[in-house]
């Protein structure tokens, strides 16, 4: 691995500016053009959007740590939704409901996570320079771990006993778990509401501490190490930074924080579709923290929220200003789909080619000195 | 090896964290009451009694029904009105339950239990095993692994 | 000869094979022996992996292209799978049939893969380093935005739109009129239960040969010589992104071509959200035959196709007969994501 560039404080023309914020600026139109044409009023997508800003959050806010880390993306974040998951599927088997079942849960969740973690960041300390397109395998490896967990082993080996979630060949879980005893049990703890759009009050007080956490987590120790590490590696081994420990902390604490936000989703959603709850929340999550115009190696807190804002209104819209263009409601889902994987495909783009032109550059100043 | 104080504070950490798990399983654990209006044995179903579990909404209970409370934790305060025959004076009566931890579901007869209120809960309150039907056809046992299935549902 | 070089010889025969393929093998052998307490026909095992083989391996040749380029494994296959869609669907919509209908696909396909290979070769060039990553999600967009458009495009053949509307097509079209089995029934050799699909293994056979005799042109060593070393390739006068893009338009075109012949065997065009995953099994097929993130060779190609349809087909009957749970999905999604993961954190052999 090469010295690794600093991009952020290059000077930035009009034009640059332009090309860096490219990605919001597009949805910003999408938008401002698509809200009129769906029709919807004001107060349905206030309270669409505080909905799915209290729960996507927590989920994107756990992706900032890796990319602090210089590790890109996390995509297994689907790790930490997995090991969420198997709380809920043991919390609804003992019927713990509420808050308290949501607790237990994430206690459940979190040595599975952190072994999840463990397991995802020693692999990427082998995959240097590859760390998005090895976890984004990985997700899909374990994926396949899970379905033999969940499918095979629960009800056989691991003990599940309600009849509700066992499927009824005698082992494996449902297709769908129903969480309706937790349904918005977070979201409506301290009921609020704004222009008739009800905020989850206690939801957004666990996202603020969450990002009250990643400013102070920046500061700590292990903070700075693992920012020292984002920069450059090798200078920060030479500074006696153990580098492949820190890359493997930043990813346990994001899978850890994944999960804790798989399980404030899925109680504010109110059912978990088992075998594929997980397996696109990595996607959409990454798609909105890039739409708020986050890269690569640069994400911070405003970026998560303004992509879940915008991100979020286009998939709320987008269906129905489907239907009312052509007709077809059916297409506004798979602009939206398109959309997503596009925004993630530009901005890697984007990232890829400011980062070579970045190399040009310094490579150019560099013959200049030798000369 | 030397066991410093960071690793009786992680030990410590680990045990207040498993300790929270344990109390939210008791606290957070659903239990079904069965309110029951059935005759038992010698004891006569009663002809009208309002009842509440845990100040919730009064219902009016007659002859031959079954009603069910959902609740979160052991114990449980139940209350039960009815018209004394004799003096036809409302009377009323608030008792306290526990239900065993692992119990999903209990029924609590009431007959039995106005019968002689000193007697011990077990009387009155006893487990309850609802029957499950469950059904085995090819469908219900089929998921969907599909991780393209969850696009339209996001 | 002692027993310590022996063991030697033996510990560097298995790592060159690599311990993965290894098991992979063995436990596909394991499959066949233990098949007939199964009770599952031998014969018909064999016949599905090669009718499977037929299916896959073009497919899996459009891995070695771009691979020997150094554009890295394909993950954006389905842009080459999406010009193979927009051929076949094209040829039904002309209602041409039998083997014509099968070669005009293939024609009609050609300038799509072409126009969407070349475009798909200019966005590689520009982010070299970071292929893997944006082809997979190339590919991903490229599907969704045909899902748009597969509603939006007037075609109108009966056979192929939905029959309440009139517009839009189905999510599977039926083949079995047009060019269903071209290949698979030309020359095919039956016995009993076993039979081998004589006209798609040829045809893998053809295309596999031009292939390697273009590796062998002038052009297909420059080729090789821009992925194994960029830049001695570009100290001793070759183009390296006119290189990495033509190998990128014929890793599309084989996708195309690939689709099509899958399609002739399976006997449906699958629309839609189809080709989302289909370039993973063809990544790990590859690289299960010892492939590597940056070298593939005509061989690897065949054995890896053979091992992992293999796998594919055998698991599931045997499993089956066995324990009456089919585990297949699970263990297909393990096997083929471990071997890309394991290629992904294998220490190069060349480091570009």
């Amino acid at each position: 691995m090469t010295n690794k560039l600093d991009i952020k404080n290059m000077k930035v023309s009009p034009k640059e500016l332009l090309i860096n914020n490219l990605v919001p600026i597009l949805f910003i139109i999408i938008c401002c053009v698509g809200i009129p044409l769906s029709g919807y009023s004001g107060s349905y997508l206030l309270n669409e959007i505080l909905s799915r800003l209290g729960r996507n959050a927590f989920l994107v806010l756990s992706l900032l740590i890796p990319v602090m880390a210089g590790m890109g993306l996390n995509f297994g974040m689907t790790l930490g939704a997995m090991a969420g998951q198997i709380g809920l599927i043991f919390v609804s088997d003992w019927s713990v409901v509420g808050i308290p079942g949501m607790v237990l849960a994430a206690i459940i969740s979190t040595p599975i996570s952190v072994l999840l973690g463990y397991l995802c960041g020693s692999i990427l300390n082998r995959a240097k320079g590859r760390e998005m397109v090895t976890s984004y395998i990985i997700g899909f490896f374990m994926n396949g771990v899970y379905q033999l967990f969940v499918l095979y082993l629960m009800g056989l080996v691991i003990p599940i006993s309600s009849p509700e979630l066992i499927l009824p060949r005698g082992y494996g879980i449902r297709n769908t778990v129903n969480l309706e005893s937790m349904r918005k049990s977070l979201d409506n703890l301290i009921p609020f509401n704004i222009f008739g759009a009800s905020v989850p009050v206690a939801t957004f007080i666990l996202v603020v501490l969450f990002c009250l956490f990643i400013i102070w987590f920046r500061r700590t120790k292990l903070g700075q190490d693992m920012r020292a590490v984002g920069q450059d590696m090798e200078v920060a081994r030479q500074a006696g930074i153990k580098v492949e420990r820190t890359r493997v902390l930043s990813i346990i604490l994001s899978t850890v924080f994944a999960g804790y936000g798989m399980i404030i989703y899925l109680q504010n959603i109110g059912t978990l579709n088992t075998y594929n709850s997980h397996s696109q929340i990595g996607m959409f999550s990454i798609a909105a923290l890039l739409v708020g115009g986050a890269s690569v190696d640069k994400a911070n807190i405003r970026n998560v929220f303004i992509g879940i804002i915008l991100f979020h209104l286009m998939f709320t819209i987008a269906p129905t200003v489907g239907r009312n263009l052509i007709g077809e409601a059916q297409l506004g889902e798979y602009f939206r789909v398109f959309v997503s994987y596009g925004v993630i495909t530009l901005a890697l783009v984007l990232y890829e080619m400011r980062k070579r032109r970045a190399e040009r550059i310094a490579l150019e100043k560099g013959e200049e000195v030798v000369a | 090896m030397k066991l410093g104080r960071k690793f009786f504070i992680r030990i410590a950490a680990v045990l207040i964290i498993i300790i929270i798990g344990v109390v939210m399983f008791f606290i957070g654990k659903e239990h079904t009451i069965l309110i029951d209006n059935f005759s038992q044995g010698d004891y006569k179903a009663l002809d009208y009694f309002e009842v509440s579990v845990d100040g919730s909404p009064i219902l009016d209970m007659s002859r031959m029904m079954r009603e069910q409370f959902t609740v979160t934790g052991q114990k449980h305060t139940v209350l039960i009105q009815w018209e004394d025959e004799a003096s036809g004076q409302m009377l009323a009566v608030t008792f306290k339950i526990t239900v065993p931890l692992m119990q999903d579901m209990v029924l609590l007869s009431v007959p039995t239990f106005m019968a002689d209120m000193n007697q011990p809960q077990s009387v009155w309150l006893t487990p309850f095993e609802p029957q499950v039907v469950v059904s085995s056809s090819a469908e219900d046992n089929a998921v969907v692994t599909d991780d393209t299935a969850s696009f339209s549902s996001f | 000869m002692d027993a310590v070089t022996i063991k030697e010889k033996a510990l560097s025969a298995i790592k060159s094979f690599g311990l993965p393929r290894l098991i992979i093998t063995g436990f596909l052998l394991l499959m066949f022996v233990i098949a007939p307490f199964a009770d599952v026909n031998i014969a018909a095992g064999l016949t599905n992996v090669f009718t499977r083989f037929g299916m896959n391996a073009v497919l899996v040749l459009a891995m070695v292209p771009m691979v020997h380029s150094g554009c890295g494994l394909n993950f954006g296959l389905p842009l080459g799978i999406i010009s193979g869609l927009l051929g076949a669907t094209m040829s039904v919509e002309f209602a041409f049939t039998g083997f014509a209908g099968f070669l005009m696909a293939i024609v009609l396909a050609s300038p799509f893969a072409i126009i969407l290979g070349a475009g798909y070769g200019v966005l590689l060039n520009r982010v070299k380093g970071g292929e893997m990553m944006i082809a997979t999600y190339v590919g991903f967009s490229s599907v969704a935005f045909m899902c748009i458009m597969w509603l939006l495009l007037p075609y109108d053949s009966p056979a192929m739109v939905w029959g309440y509307a009139g517009t839009g097509l189905r999510t599977t079209i039926s083949v079995a009129d047009y060019y269903g089995g071209v290949l698979d029934n030309f020359l095919r050799i039956q016995i009993g239960h076993f039979a081998i699909p004589t006209g798609a293994i040829l045809f893998f056979a053809f295309l596999a040969l031009l292939i390697w005799l273009f590796l062998r042109t002038k052009t297909g060593t420059a080729m090789t010589a821009v992925g194994s070393n960029p830049v001695f390739a570009r100290a001793s006068g070759v183009n390296v992104d006119r290189m990495r893009m033509l190998s990128v338009i014929l890793s599309t075109w084989l996708g195309a071509v690939g689709i099509i012949v899958y399609e002739q065997s399976f006997g449906f065009i699958q629309l839609y959200m189809g080709p989302f995953n289909m370039a993973m099994p063809a990544v790990s097929a590859v690289l299960l035959g010892g492939a590597s993130v940056n070298k593939a060779s005509i061989a690897n190609v065949v054995i890896g196709t053979l091992l992992f349809q293999g796998i594919l087909t055998m698991t599931p009957s045997v499993m089956n007969g066995l324990i009456q749970t089919d585990v297949s999905e699970v263990i297909r999604i393990i096997v083929s994501n471990g071997m890309i993961l394991y290629a992904l954190t294998r220490k190069q052999e060349v480091t570009r």
